[in-house]
């Protein structure tokens, strides 16, 4: 099978969640489909509602970032369990620090830039916390099995994804799955826009290279891992 | 509940409140709204989870006003560094400004000033996530020593120094007490933003206080020797940028192991 070939599955997958993003930003997914208030409201005004203290603003987007935020902040080898106290750690932040968001700005760098922070907080103590502890009784059950319709096909790029370094994988969702743009990715993760650009570069090549690979020796690769 | 549900699956509708209370505690239900609904997208997380951010959070919303306008907050940030600084040039006196040259005087206040604005600058841009940061916090504390050593270092005669450490340490000490004036009043604004890297935002301010030290001694002090000024002048800013990290380092363990 060819790496066109086997890239083709995982692009739909990819374009689920660019889709789910691009809903997010319009209101219509499913925070939307569950009848809280105007769908075509941006971010942007549920986030300055959110500062005026409206209810519905602040739900509804709660309901509209939370999954993609989730997905940012989930670590395969970490819990379910894990991403979701991450989550929530995050909307806490996110709501002491909702009035340094300024009217009329992207709203997604922002709240991306406070996850990224939030995640980083997360590993450290994890690690700490990992450091401590010696064995598990029982495997619990990991945020992997989250990633949608991953069949054998899409198991070499999902592989290849997983081997980027943290900050390629960061920006590459940011820029292919969140649908921001260059700008806004810069924002999110305090650097220039030449950095993300380079970093993005990086990525595609590193993808390119792996996929490229047939696939009994990226299996191997993972095996060795 | 099984009225809720049943109407919910036929069209979409708001969900109330004693709903979404139910939901959050009662597992099953909630997973059972999760089936019933229209098909979440893959690889999200479950409903109940936001119901639980939703109880968390709203009960506390109150309106917040917004953040000032990045010029404007940079302005508060030079007004918070301009109160002590003038405080300490009327404490200190302008011995200085009768001793130096024109070119030194003029070169030297012209790396301060440059140097004030641009970490100014800076630290509006850390008081705001996801502030578009055109130049890089580090860059703009390397580039302000070594400004500011190289003017010193290039402009100032390198003579010898018989009381070195005296007059130095006089300098250092009085510089160090104005530059945590200058810091204490810069933290009283920066803390009203939401600093995601205090270490880094700690050095940051500790330089922009340190350069307040700096300025009250380019006004105060009238000893000229190239040694004195890049030890004892030039060693401020880095010091205090140095303490600000730690004192950064340590609020930011600490917020972390309370969240």
């Amino acid at each position: 099978m060819g790496s066109g070939e086997r890239i083709a599955p995982v692009l739909v997958t990819m374009r689920n969640f660019q889709a789910l993003a691009a809903n997010s930003r319009r209101g219509q997914d499913n925070g939307a489909e569950t009848g809280l208030p105007d769908p075509e409201k941006t971010l942007e005004d549920l986030m300055a509602g959110y500062q005026r203290a409206e209810h519905a603003a602040a739900s509804e987007l709660i309901h509209r970032v939370s999954p993609l935020l989730y997905r940012f902040l989930s670590s395969p080898t970490a819990t379910r369990e894990y991403g979701e106290d991450l989550l929530q750690e995050c909307w806490m932040r996110v709501h002491k620090a909702r009035h340094s968001y300024r009217p009329g700005e992207p709203v997604l760098p922002w709240l991306f830039a406070i996850a990224r922070h939030t995640r980083v907080d997360g590993y450290r103590r994890r690690r700490r916390v990992d450091w401590h502890e010696i064995g598990m009784e029982q495997v619990p059950e990991t945020a992997a099995p989250a990633i949608p319709s991953v069949e054998s096909g899409d198991e070499n790029l999902v592989h290849a994804i997983d081997s980027l370094p943290e900050s390629q994988r960061e920006v590459l969702y940011l820029l292919k799955v969140c649908g921001m743009t260059l700008e806004e990715v810069a924002r999110a993760t305090a650097v220039t826009v030449g950095a993300v650009k380079q970093k993005a570069h990086r990525a595609y090549e590193k993808l390119r290279t792996e996929l490229r690979k047939p696939a009994p020796a990226l299996l191997a690769g993972r095996e060795t891992r | 509940m099984d009225k809720f549900l049943d109407r919910w699956a036929g069209r979409p509708s708001p969900v109330p409140v004693w709903v979404r209370d139910h939901l959050t505690n009662c597992p099953a239900c909630s997973r059972l709204f999760e089936l019933l609904g229209p098909s979440p997208p893959a690889g999200s997380l479950p409903l109940r989870i936001q119901f639980k951010i939703e109880e968390r959070l709203l009960p506390s919303l109150r309106p917040v006003s917004p953040m000032l306008p990045f010029h404007k907050l940079t302005l508060a940030c030079l007004l918070a560094f301009g109160l002590p600084v003038l405080f300490g040039i009327r404490v200190a006196g302008v011995a200085a400004l009768e001793a130096m040259t024109v070119l030194q005087f003029t070169v030297v206040a012209s790396v301060l000033a440059a140097g004030t604005v641009l970490l100014a600058i800076s630290v509006a841009w850390q008081m705001a996530p996801a502030s578009y940061q055109r130049i890089s916090p580090q860059g703009v504390l390397v580039a302000v020593v070594t400004a500011y050593l190289m003017a010193f270092a290039l402009l100032f005669p390198w003579t010898a120094e018989p009381d070195f450490l005296a007059s130095g340490v006089q300098c250092g000490r009085s510089g160090l007490l104005f530059a945590i004036l200058t810091a204490s009043s810069v933290w009283l604004l920066a803390r009203r933003g939401e600093i995601l890297s205090p270490g880094l935002a700690g050095a940051t301010i500790g330089m922009l206080a340190g350069l307040g030290g700096a300025v009250t001694l380019h006004f105060g002090c009238p000893n000229l020797a190239a040694s004195h000024l890049v030890v004892w002048h030039a060693g401020i800013p880095i010091v205090s940028a140095y303490g600000g990290f730690l004192v950064g380092k340590v609020l930011g363990a600490r917020r972390s192991e309370r969240n």
